[in-house]
């Protein structure tokens, strides 16, 4: 039970603090957005935290995702969880289309293949202008509709956002717990020994591919939604950084640790915006700075620091007994 | 549960032939691993052994030749498959699964058995939990047996290794396999170490599942195992009981040159 405090804590958080903005479009969207990552990091982090399979195609999953919720919802014009369920069926057509390199490569070479999936989709969005608008990008779809109920107020598409957000990262939280989660790490620790156990590697990696593509799917669906218009350069490769961040702020491979890396990676540059040009500059010297003295990321930092003062309050104690 | 049914295994290799490019590691090598012997194959460096253990397991197919577990051909398949028969491995270098605990290392282990699909994963709550629990009932008899219960939850990475080298066995165990292999079962082990852990073979032996080993520790063959194939130079030279192998002029010179041999 005193696990589960920290848990709650965060999730009373995300739903009252949006409550203490709802006069600010700005805020809300930023807490949105940080929603949105979430979705992603979670796929990436069972990809790359839990299997250690580097992909490098996210970026590309989610504007695939994005493009397709907002295309469909254009075409419709409307937009229903049918569009959310189209970015569910792209990822795991995408995800077993990356799968299958995945067996055939390895390491450096892998990283290179994904690579080249995020690069095909950003030229595809950029050049084929009869379908995806080019450089225009796709704008002019419907807001996410509810059962016939529109999420046209920003703090409606926040909450929408936190139920989906909550159930990815439950479904995410029982994954890693079972027999799946296991073969994932098992994978990453040693993939010959885990073949000698007679379980079929192939499986795996393409399930872990999938996976990764459904959550970034979905999330660049959610994406479209909240920023009622998609174009190439959101999917650009360099944004690709910032997961990385996300992923390794955090701490590998740990849920929460995603969490709270998606949280600190999406809000602390938007609270040095003063700085104004040289903002991206210094927040990224400060994640280098960190991830070179912290590798094992905050969530380890945060514990480490809770120890320290237990144990100093702890030391206070024992003094005041001996005095 | 633990030990399932007693079942009588036996592996054969037939003229298995393996060359990697000019070199040829395994020359028309057949034996046979007969129920309820202990079968040790010894050579010196680089006499075929490892290649040996990885060709039965499906690591890289053999160039010529064929290998059959219980009359079944198995030459050929893919490591999982060749697993799925009933013959599980330990590794010469230890390839434990170092960021898992010593239960969820032992849990992989079983996971061949799991009759949990994914589909069925994503609803079946309660078949899940389920499924879960009696594999972790498995595990605690495992690691009992190995006498590791207190680890349960240690990652093995910062386990001693000759724990490690126990759980490879234990994680083996977890799927009720017919027949082992071990892969220099005493490299690396110190001498209590050692003894304890032939002993748990010896045990593993007795409850009935077969044991095929490559050892370089002559003690520790001689003491375990009832039938002895030499290799060198990836050729079959010598094939006997324990005694015999010593008294053998050819294995002698292998080892250790012509001089030694007594006339």
């Amino acid at each position: 039970m005193k696990k589960n405090i920290p848990v709650l804590l965060l999730v009373l958080c995300a739903v009252f603090i949006p409550l203490g903005f709802m006069k600010s479009n700005y805020f809300i969207q930023l807490f949105q957005q940080v929603l949105i990552y979430i979705v992603a990091i979670m796929g990436l982090n069972i990809v790359m935290g839990q299997a250690g399979l580097t992909n490098l195609g996210t970026i590309g999953i989610i504007g695939v995702g994005a493009y397709g919720a907002a295309m469909l919802a254009r075409a419709l014009d409307s937009s229903t969880l049918l569009c959310l369920l189209l970015a569910v069926v792209l990822g795991l057509v995408l995800g077993l289309m990356l799968g299958f390199p995945s067996l055939r490569v390895k390491g450096t070479y892998l990283t290179i293949t994904t690579l080249g999936f995020s690069q095909i989709v950003y030229l595809l969005l950029n050049n084929w202008v009869d379908f995806t608008g080019g450089p225009m990008g796709v704008r002019g779809y419907p807001y996410l509709s509810l059962f016939g109920f529109k999420l046209e107020s920003a703090i409606s598409y926040y909450y929408f956002l936190l139920v989906i957000t909550i159930l990815c990262v439950a479904f995410c939280i029982r994954l890693s717990k079972s027999k799946f989660g296991r073969s994932f790490r098992a994978l990453r620790d040693n993939d010959e020994a885990l073949e000698s156990l007679g379980i079929n590697i192939a499986t795996i990696k393409v399930l872990a591919f999938t996976l990764a593509a459904i959550f970034g799917c979905l999330s660049g669906a959610l994406y479209a939604f909240m920023s009622r218009y998609v174009s190439p350069n959101a999917f650009a490769m360099e944004h690709y950084a910032r997961y990385t961040q996300m992923i390794i702020i955090g701490g590998m491979g740990n849920i929460y640790g995603s969490i709270v890396g998606a949280i600190f990676v999406t809000i602390v540059p938007e609270l040095m915006r003063d700085l104004t040009t040289q903002y991206q500059l210094i927040f990224n010297i400060i994640t280098f700075v960190f991830i070179m003295t912290y590798p094992d990321g905050l969530l380890a930092l945060g514990k480490e620091i809770i120890r320290k003062i237990a144990g100093a309050l702890g030391g206070a104690k024992n003094g005041n007994i001996e005095a | 549960m633990l030990w399932g049914v007693r079942r009588m295994a036996t592996l054969k290799l037939e003229h298995i032939t393996k060359s990697f490019g000019g070199l040829v590691a395994v020359n028309d090598l057949s034996f046979e691993v007969k129920p309820r012997e202990i079968h040790a194959l010894i050579g010196p460096n680089g006499s075929g052994k490892t290649t040996t253990l990885n060709l039965i397991n499906g690591v890289f197919p053999a160039t010529g030749g064929s290998i059959t577990f219980n009359g079944k051909t198995i030459t050929g398949m893919p490591t999982y498959q060749v697993a799925r028969q009933g013959i599980g491995r330990t590794f010469q270098e230890l390839k434990t699964f170092g960021s898992l605990t010593a239960m969820e290392n032992l849990l992989v282990g079983a996971q061949q058995k799991s009759k949990i699909s994914f589909g069925r994963y994503l609803y079946d709550f309660a078949g899940e939990r389920k499924e879960e629990r009696e594999m972790c009932e498995r595990g605690t008899e495992v690691l009992n047996f190995l006498g590791l219960y207190q680890y349960k939850d240690t990652p093995a990475r910062s386990l001693p290794y000759g724990k490690r080298k126990m759980i490879e066995l234990g994680r083996v165990l977890m799927f009720e396999p017919q027949m082992i292999l071990l892969d220099e079962p005493a490299a690396g082990l110190n001498p209590t170490e050692r003894v304890e852990f032939i002993n748990i073979v010896k045990k593993v032996f007795e409850k009935g599942i077969e044991i095929f080993m490559i050892e370089h520790n002559m003690d520790v063959v001689m003491d375990m195992s009832h039938h002895i194939t030499v290799l060198n130079f990836g050729k079959k030279i010598a094939e006997g009981s324990p005694a015999e192998i010593q008294q053998h002029p050819e294995v002698i010179k292998a080892y250790l040159g012509d001089r030694y041999i007594m006339r």
